[in-house]
């Protein structure tokens, strides 16, 4: 049964949409990406301040594991 | 469990390769590694880097990137020696060894640049296994903070142009560094390495 999925609040500073992290096999810029939500899971889990600038706003490490739960049960939904 | 928790090391049971692929060279002072741990003692308990993202202020237009070395296929190695005094204090002495091919002008400028940065922050490695593993030699930030010293530097080059015409010509590059650990391996997926080549 697929869920009502709720946007993550999560979004990079305007100044470093072009910024490139590598991480989950790609470095594509900061600004393209549809993992972010990973992203903030390592920055928050490492509480690393060269991750953490990145962010205009950061989700709850609860946020993030309902989020990747709701992917889950899309996907098996399918 | 009275002394000590140990932990419990399996392996997967598959085959492996020996040999490097492919080594890139970066300043240390350009890129900041996040590790992450899994596990808990009895379960191994596990360090990897799982992130690489430039540190502040360091720019690909500055020369913030990762710098492939063009090493001779199947000539390369790394290797990692620990010594410890009556079981307490650990010191690992790591080499990594690759070589060049054909002694030119640039080769020379090529061993010169090495040997300055040697001199300064040392050099950072990325070394790629054949069996796909990624370790990360002589790095300087993780987690966003400076780590105690880890520098690689080159030390016992040997250059020679051979003596016959199928004898070797070039530059056999020794790195070498001392530290408190094995390198840690880097999981993030090797395609990042390659981006920061030319982004």
């Amino acid at each position: 049964m697929a869920t009502d999925k709720k946007p993550l609040a999560i979004a990079i500073k305007e100044q470093y949409k072009e910024e490139r992290v590598g991480y989950n096999n790609s470095a594509a810029p900061l600004g393209q990406r549809d993992d972010l939500h990973l992203l903030a899971e390592q920055a928050l889990l490492s509480n690393n301040p060269n991750l953490l600038r990145f962010f205009e706003k950061i989700p709850t490490l609860q946020e993030i594991t309902d989020y990747k739960a709701q992917i889950f049960l899309d996907k098996t939904a399918k | 469990m009275l002394a000590v928790v140990y932990q419990t090391y399996t392996k997967t049971c598959t085959s492996v390769a020996g040999g490097i692929s492919r080594v890139w060279a970066f300043d240390p002072y350009d890129f900041d590694w996040t590790m992450t741990t899994t596990g808990a003692a009895p379960v191994l308990v596990v360090k990897q880097y799982t992130v690489v993202a430039r540190r502040s202020g360091a720019t690909y237009a500055g020369g913030a990137r990762m710098f492939p070395i063009p090493i001779i296929a199947e000539e390369s190695e790394r290797t990692g020696k620990q010594t410890s005094r009556k079981g307490c204090s650990t010191r690992w002495e790591h080499e990594v060894t690759i070589q060049l091919a054909q002694l030119t002008k640039e080769l020379t400028a090529y061993l010169t640049s090495l040997s300055d940065a040697s001199c300064c922050a040392g050099i950072g490695l990325v070394i790629e296994h054949f069996d796909g593993k990624v370790f990360v030699a002589g790095e300087y930030s993780v987690n966003g903070t400076s780590i105690p010293t880890f520098k690689m530097y080159m030390d016992g080059t040997e250059t020679t142009s051979g003596k016959v015409m199928d004898d070797f010509n070039g530059a056999t590059i020794k790195f070498k560094g001392a530290y408190t650990r094995e390198l840690h391996e880097y999981t993030g997926g090797i395609a990042n390495i390659i981006t920061f080549e030319t982004a």
